[in-house]
């Protein structure tokens, strides 16, 4: 994963197919990839709320765990941080 | 010597033991006992009482047998040299057993443990459980468990001396401090804010440490029924497998605990 | 010492040694002991060794008695203060915790998949409605 680009606002918004952006990560090595998946969702709720969600460097977790995670998880992540017990102080 | 007379002795020093109903009877009660706690756990109405009633029962046989062979021992004289060596024999292939049964529960732990799941948050513990802080009561209960290990090895040396007093002091110490861990251990599990039921943290808390609790009962019994064979002059200084094996089994609890202070307790803090 | 009924017996196993090992030894170490040793207990291996780990523990039963007294005695007392020093501080931080209402209480807490089948079911073995809280509307 090479830095992402500043976005150019001329650029014309196309939908491309789905491609898996996550590349192999050292903390990782193993095929099991949950712990992947759940990293960089953590790691990019952390970066929004340190940086607010416009910072574009969290961007590169939103498309790993994008690709990673299975929605339903994140599905599940998603509500726990609505009802205020995902259990990870993503403020810290 | 005529054949009427010869018969009356054995030549080998092997104990040919008696029938006996205390192995069938064993093995129906203890058939009771799990067939009513799994009916209980099901929730079918009323099985507590047979629940009950299976462990009375349990206990009751269990002490006839062990009765009958403190007779064979103590009184009949069946506890030769030979014999001894198979009783101790058997005594350390089942602490063997135990240490394979406490290896699981604490491979339970440590898998749990060492690579928190995503649904813990990846963390241990796990946010929302307030560990037990290991310097507080578990460190005094560790200290009362090594203390008992002191006192019972004097009793130990004691009887081996022929010293009957101080071996019935010892041995009554080491049960005083056994109770007062069992105690606290109670005091913990009582103002503990996590239960059994609160995520894998308190599951591989409560399997861990309620398993060593009941033996550590078990092991107090077991020390209990050495102090009163002592207190009745069933114990000599050469002739004292039964109490011997009571010690053998309260070190193994003490290892137990050493290990789950250390890892459940500290490391798990 | 030995009550009168076993006399009969202590004297034909005397009279057994006293034909296995050589009758003279017997004879002298019968007179010649100093110590009060009961005459059948004859020299030989066993007896040796029976001798030796019962002298070996009157020395170390004497070391693990001071242990008891000097070294249990101590550690029991700094334990037990420590363990009250350590008691009062946590519940003095209890005090100044949120009440147990208004906890996050996590979606791994408090897991029930059916009533437990005693009291009203929801309450594990050791339940202590002072430091364990059940919130039963929780989201997720």
């Amino acid at each position: 994963m090479g830095a992402i680009p500043e976005a150019d606002p001329d650029e014309v918004l196309e939908t491309k197919p789905f491609k898996f952006v996550t590349g192999y990560d050292a903390r990782f090595p193993q095929q099991n990839q949950t712990k992947h998946c759940w990293q960089n969702y953590v790691d990019y709720y952390k970066c929004t709320t340190a940086k607010g969600e416009d910072f574009r460097p969290c961007k590169q977790f939103y498309h790993a765990f994008r690709s990673l995670c299975p929605k339903a998880w994140t599905d599940r992540w998603d509500g726990q941080r609505e009802a205020g017990n995902f259990p990870v102080h993503l403020d810290k | 010597m005529i054949y009427k007379s010869k018969s009356n002795f054995q030549n080998h020093p092997f104990h040919l033991v008696s029938p006996s109903p205390w192995p069938l009877f064993t093995s129906l009660s203890l058939f009771i006992l799990t067939t009513a706690t799994v009916l209980f756990m099901h929730g079918f109405q009323g099985f507590q009482y047979l629940v009950a009633l299976a462990v009375f029962n349990v206990i009751y046989v269990m002490a006839l047998w062990f009765r009958d062979v403190i007779s064979e021992g103590t009184y009949l004289g069946n506890h030769t040299n030979a014999v001894q060596k198979g009783l101790n024999l058997g005594v350390g292939l089942f602490i063997i057993s135990e240490v394979f049964f406490f290896l699981a529960i604490f491979w339970a732990f440590f898998h749990s443990a060492i690579s928190p799941s995503v649904e813990l948050g990846a963390q241990w513990p796990p946010l929302g459980i307030q560990a037990v802080n290991p310097f507080e009561l578990p460190l005094l209960n560790t200290i009362l468990l090594l203390s008992s290990g002191v006192t019972i090895t004097y009793a130990h040396h004691s009887l081996i001396q022929g010293n009957r007093k101080g071996a019935l002091y010892g041995t009554v110490v080491t049960i005083i401090l056994a109770v007062i861990f069992t105690f606290f251990q109670g005091v913990e599990y009582s103002v503990s804010s996590f239960t059994i039921s609160d995520s894998v943290y308190g599951s591989c808390f409560y399997f861990g440490t309620g398993f060593h609790g009941l033996h550590v009962i078990i092991g107090t019994a077991f020390l209990a029924v050495g102090l009163w064979r002592l207190a009745a002059y069933h114990l000599t200084d050469h002739h004292h497998l039964g109490y011997e094996s009571g010690i053998l089994y309260w070190h193994f609890v003490d290892v137990v605990w050493l290990f789950l202070y250390i890892s459940v307790y500290y490391w798990g803090y | 010492m030995f009550p009168q009924r076993n006399l009969g017996r202590l004297s034909q196993r005397a009279a057994q040694q006293m034909r296995s090992a050589p009758v003279r030894s017997t004879i002298q170490r019968r007179f010649n002991s100093a110590e009060a040793k009961p005459s059948w207990i004859v020299d030989n291996e066993f007896n040796r060794e029976r001798a030796a780990v019962k002298h070996h523990a009157a020395s170390t039963s004497d070391l693990w008695r001071k242990l008891s007294i000097f070294a249990v005695i101590p550690c029991l007392i700094g334990g037990g203060l420590n363990a009250y020093n350590l008691w009062s501080e946590h519940w003095e931080h209890w005090e100044h915790m949120p009440p147990l209402e208004e906890r996050t209480e996590y979606p791994y807490q408090n897991i029930r998949v059916k009533n437990f089948p005693w009291g009203d079911g929801d309450k594990t073995i050791f339940w202590n409605s002072d430091v364990n809280y059940h919130n039963k509307d929780k989201a997720t």
